[in-house]
């Protein structure tokens, strides 16, 4: 199931907060783990055994490694097996096509494919659920007993199928007591709208122009058109991606949870450093506590440094999708990491800030195209077109038309990328926000309802996740 | 001001939640939709079987959005808020000038096009009478001055030649240019992807002439009934004040005779079904829509028998060619399923028509039924 459609909107959130608040505290937990199997079981009914399968390795893992923690052997041999089976899961299901397939190109080996449906989420809840284990080793997190409290955690519907990952220490204590009221629903109720509304009217309004360039024979795009197109997507997948977080964090709070933010206005950012840090922060988070720290981080020689960078990052790109394209795209950014840290710093200190802002915007845009189309030789021909080397006409009638259609969106798009609404917002007084608050939400949810009713158009982008 | 920061945006959420769930439960489920013109889903049957392969919940979510309560409502909510944000194209339909809404003719499928050219022309070869064939473009191609240019369509007179170029052993009837001569008539629907009666008139000239008899005047019309919105503003969701007006030109005694065979018998039937002209699809007032088999009975006993392969668009054109011939067979391929030349050889027919239009052309997957 996914936030935006008119079946999570008008059936299973009205019936699911119904039954929540209906029950005592202490079924709350159960009730949550209920309904987000259902939630997670409603386009793949036979995937929630595997769901079962993780709750209860990394619940048995988490009981061991408590158990034994005194003996160091003992516990890594428990950590390792967990994040060998957990990571068997995740390659099984994902990744196993892709090797089978790289693989038997070379002369004298041939696997098979399985062709298997990728299940909802996985990469976002096997790191999720692997986290627990570690946190409780490392005392982040207390061992948790209660099973149907573990598996809340785990299968949790608001970030279950779209981050944010939340690493089980962010949310232990929650996990026994929340506090429920008004005051943190009403928060929730128009973070919640927020997101809906990035996602329903702005994500799927700026898709339809990447859709159609992308769908264009290269030789009928002109460089403007292309250029447009990856506009577009950069748009596109924050506003979705952001719009999912949002819907995240304020489903949780009308739950009484408190997730970590997960996006910080990325297109702002002044460095390709600094654009990590605000784009889904909540992987990154994980990347470093899981991996780059344990390799070492920073505090080591430069080499082993740059070593880290680079492996974290190409396992990040191969996180979002079992394909070279997401492989090359990540290891760009690795490139791009280590060139900021070993040769740009100095010189981008002495930058205007508008220039900082382009040179990331310029880069994170060709990083979309490479994200965006799995093709290698549609890839290299399109960035071609882009950067006028195909000969390609300057503009056509069809990026004339789009810059018509598109425009004032675009114009909307550009602002919401940056705080200054919310600032702008946050200055009108307390007294007067009390009141257009529900008004402009009200809008919203109309917009959105109208826009999903007549969903010709409501692409769900993170499957290859 | 404290309650209102505290309570309002979560009552609100609440509220607008509930209010529709329970509208969408207490208001009867529609089996069809008037206004976009076709079946709403139903609810769907649960079983395990369904459930575990992921139909039931794919059909249920389908059945939810389309019952959805006011359903019309939001989708002309949403094309208004299209128009605002500067957009001229709307769920694949052209908004042109005066209300004019046109489905857009995509670039075509060359394969397509080329299966069913070659279909037609096995079929010219091996039919052993004449065989005339006319493709009828639309209102995108021969209005194209008064739709907005995406950049992104196809052409239709590039269409045309392509295919006519493959189907060297019929006689092809250049439609485009008899109608192209009056582009500036009413010659289609602002608000359906049909022809008028005036512009079935110009195809019903130009295909007389090429079969060398003289095409008889325009009659003038002697029922006309406005309020027409059509399949492009079903799909938009913009209906412009006033509509479409239908207008039936020859009179229903052209017609000696009607047979209608709708697959498992044979009916009495009439060229025009005026109940037709109350509900909101008009254009299903010609042969009352589409039929596997028509025969009907043309009012010169002395001419030839007439095999028309079509679809929709001949439906108004017809009861033009009725004055002429002795017997018109009507046989729409989608879905009248049985061999064609058999077909001729029984019924003893002169000369075949195979009339399409240049989109149902490029997109049908029927054609083939032609050579069996």
């Amino acid at each position: 199931m996914i936030f935006s459609s008119i079946l999570f909107l008008f059936i299973y959130l009205p019936l699911t907060l119904a039954v929540y608040y209906v029950v005592p505290l202490k079924w709350r937990n159960a009730v949550l783990f209920a309904v987000s199997l259902i939630f997670y079981g409603w386009g793949e009914p036979v995937y929630i055994v595997l769901m079962l399968a993780s709750i209860t390795l990394n619940y048995a893992a988490g009981l061991l490694v408590d158990k034994y923690r005194d003996s160091a052997r003992r516990v890594r041999l428990i950590l390792g097996v967990t994040a060998a089976l957990n990571l068997a899961g995740l390659f099984f299901f994902k990744y196993y096509d892709f090797f089978a397939e790289n693989l038997s190109r070379i002369p004298g080996i041939s696997i098979p494919a399985l062709g298997l449906d990728l299940p909802i989420g996985i990469s976002f809840y096997t790191f999720q659920a692997m986290s627990y284990p570690i946190d409780v080793y490392r005392r982040d997190g207390n061992v948790q007993k209660n099973y149907v409290a573990f598996g809340a955690f785990v299968t949790l519907f608001p970030q279950l199928i779209a981050g944010p990952i939340i690493r089980y220490k962010d949310i232990d204590s929650q996990l026994k007591s929340r506090s429920h009221s008004w005051e943190k629903f009403s928060r929730g109720a128009s973070r919640f709208t927020v997101g809906l509304c990035k996602k329903v009217l702005l994500a799927n309004g700026i898709g339809r122009l990447w859709d159609s360039v992308a769908a264009a024979e290269l030789n009928e795009i002109s460089v403007m058109s292309a250029i447009l197109g990856v506009v577009a997507f950069s748009f596109q997948i924050y506003f979705d991606f952001s719009g999912y977080s949002d819907m995240a964090i304020g489903l949780g709070r009308m739950l009484g949870f408190e997730f970590p933010e997960n996006f910080n206005y990325p297109y702002i950012s002044k460095s390709i450093t600094e654009f990590w840090r605000r784009w889904h922060i909540s992987l990154s988070v994980w990347f470093r506590d899981y991996v780059y720290i344990p390799l070492g981080g920073n505090r080591c020689s430069r080499f082993k440094n740059f070593r880290n960078i680079f492996i974290v990052w190409a396992l990040t790109g191969f996180w979002h999708g079992a394909s070279w394209n997401y492989l090359v795209w990540g290891v760009y950014f690795a490139v791009l990491l280590i060139l900021e840290k070993a040769l740009l710093s100095k010189p981008l200190s002495r930058t205007p800030s508008f220039v900082r802002r382009i040179y990331t915007l310029v880069l994170v845009a060709i990083s979309w195209c490479i994200f965006a189309i799995e093709d290698t030789s549609r890839l290299l021909g399109y960035l071609s077109v882009m950067f006028g080397f195909s000969g390609a006409a300057f503009a056509d009638t069809a990026f004339l038309h789009d810059l018509k259609s598109y425009g004032l969106l675009l114009v909307v798009l550009c602002v919401a990328s940056t705080p200054l609404l919310k600032n702008l917002y946050g200055r009108i007084p307390d007294r007067i926000r009390a009141w257009t608050t529900p008004a402009l939400m009200l809008c919203g949810l109309a917009l959105s309802t109208a826009y999903l009713v007549d969903s010709t158009y409501n692409p769900f982008l993170y499957f290859r996740f | 001001m404290k309650f209102a920061k505290k309570y309002l945006p979560a009552g609100l959420l609440i509220a607008f939640m509930l209010f529709f769930f329970a509208a969408n439960l207490i208001t009867p489920d529609r089996d069809f939709s008037e206004k976009e013109n076709r079946e709403l889903a139903a609810a769907p049957k649960f079983t395990f079987k369904s459930l575990f392969s992921g139909d039931f919940t794919a059909d249920f979510e389908s059945y939810i959005t389309d019952q959805f309560f006011e359903r019309d409502f939001w989708v002309s909510m949403k094309a208004k808020c299209e128009l605002l944000l500067g957009k001229d194209e709307i769920n694949g339909v052209l908004v042109g000038d005066n209300g004019l809404l046109v489905a857009q003719y995509p670039q075509p499928d060359l394969s397509r096009l080329e299966a069913n050219a070659s279909a037609v022309e096995t079929f010219a070869q091996n039919a052993g009478i004449p065989v005339y064939f006319t493709l009828i473009p639309g209102a995108a191609e021969i209005w194209s001055d008064r739709l907005p240019d995406t950049g992104r369509s196809g052409s239709q007179a590039d269409a045309i030649a392509y295919v006519c170029g493959r189907v060297p052993s019929a006689v092809k009837i250049d439609t485009l240019a008899a109608l192209s001569a009056h582009s500036g008539e009413d010659i289609y629907y602002y608000t359906d992807h049909h022809w008028t009666t005036l512009g079935a008139y110009y195809g019903y000239s130009a295909l007389a002439e090429a079969m060398g008899l003289v095409p008889s005047a325009l009659p003038v019309a002697f029922e006309e009934v406005s309020g027409f919105y059509g399949t492009a503003s079903s799909a938009c969701g913009l209906s412009p004040a006033g509509g479409d007006t239908v207008s039936l030109r020859v009179p229903e005694e052209a017609a000696s005779f009607v047979r209608v065979y709708n697959g498992r018998e044979w009916k009495d039937g009439t060229l025009y079904s005026l109940d037709k002209l109350s509900v909101r699809d008009k254009y299903t007032v010609f042969l009352n829509g589409n039929e596997p088999l028509t025969v009907i009975g043309g009012s010169n006993p002395d001419g030839e028998k007439l095999l028309l392969v079509k679809d929709s668009y001949a439906n108004c054109e017809i009861p033009y060619l009725c004055g002429h011939f002795s017997e018109i067979h009507v046989v729409d391929l989608r879905y009248y399923k049985q061999s064609i030349s058999e077909y001729i050889e029984k019924n003893g027919i002169d000369a075949a028509v195979v009339s399409y239009s240049v989109s149902n052309f490029s997109e049908d997957t029927n054609l083939f039924f032609l050579t069996k």
